[in-house]
């Protein structure tokens, strides 16, 4: 699971397990579908980027699931 | 089990590193140049002119030539462009290098109370944009490594 640090948030990601199951999607082809650069996804996978709120809706739609179950959001002090 | 994948540069990256290489070393060698001429008081400072516009022609042709060598080198990434994380990237290095500019500007004003040359004072604040494109690619590429 990626996992990103901001100051006093953390956000999660499940990418990597998503395209394991959705036939061992490569980060190129997300990258494609998504319209950003496989960087850009290696780094999100790697917890080293956030992803815009739009991004971070059209990977939802394109594993056909709900936004949180890409991203979890947990703040620092809970 | 996920095997890791092997990080590779983006082509935004490619181009940064190109950029960074290309000004170290034409105004590297312009400044090494511009300093010798400026410490030496019998050489007139009207020497640099001609330099100056040698080294921004060379600069122009040599990025227009290697950007195109690596955009066909690297045609499909090339299309694509930047994305939101290359923006993102790019806005930050920028806010730090517009501050190094601006403190140019203010040194260059402190020299014209100096009683600076023209000429000193063109070079003064061409130096600080050099330092502040420098800083600015440096720090893009830092980013491009750290994550953002």
């Amino acid at each position: 699971m990626g996992k990103s640090n901001n100051k006093g948030s953390t956000i999660h990601n499940n990418i990597r397990r998503l395209r394991f199951d959705h036939g061992e999607m490569t980060q190129q082809a997300l990258a494609d579908m998504v319209g950003v650069t496989r960087q850009t996804i290696h780094h999100m996978e790697a917890g080293k980027y956030s992803p815009s709120l739009e991004l971070a809706f059209r990977i939802a739609h394109i594993f056909n699931v709900p936004l949180d179950e890409v991203f979890q959001y947990e703040p620092d002090d809970s | 089990m996920y095997k890791g994948v092997k990080m590779m540069m983006s082509f935004q990256e490619k181009s940064t590193w190109v950029s960074l290489g290309i000004t170290l070393l034409i105004f590297g060698a312009y400044f090494t140049f511009a300093f010798g001429v400026f410490s030496d008081a019998e050489t007139p400072a009207g020497v640099l002119i001609p330099v100056f516009i040698a080294t921004v022609v060379a600069t122009t042709i040599i990025q227009a030539f290697l950007h195109t060598i690596l955009g066909i080198a690297f045609n499909k990434e090339a299309e694509k462009g930047a994305d939101e994380r290359d923006h993102l990237i790019e806005l930050r290095a920028t806010r730090i290098s517009y501050f190094i500019l601006v403190f140019g500007v203010f040194a260059t004003g402190v020299s014209m109370l100096l009683t600076a040359s023209p000429i000193m004072m063109a070079n003064i604040i061409l130096f600080f944009f050099i330092l502040a494109e420098v800083v600015g690619f440096s720090i893009q590429l830092f980013y491009y490594r750290r994550g953002i």
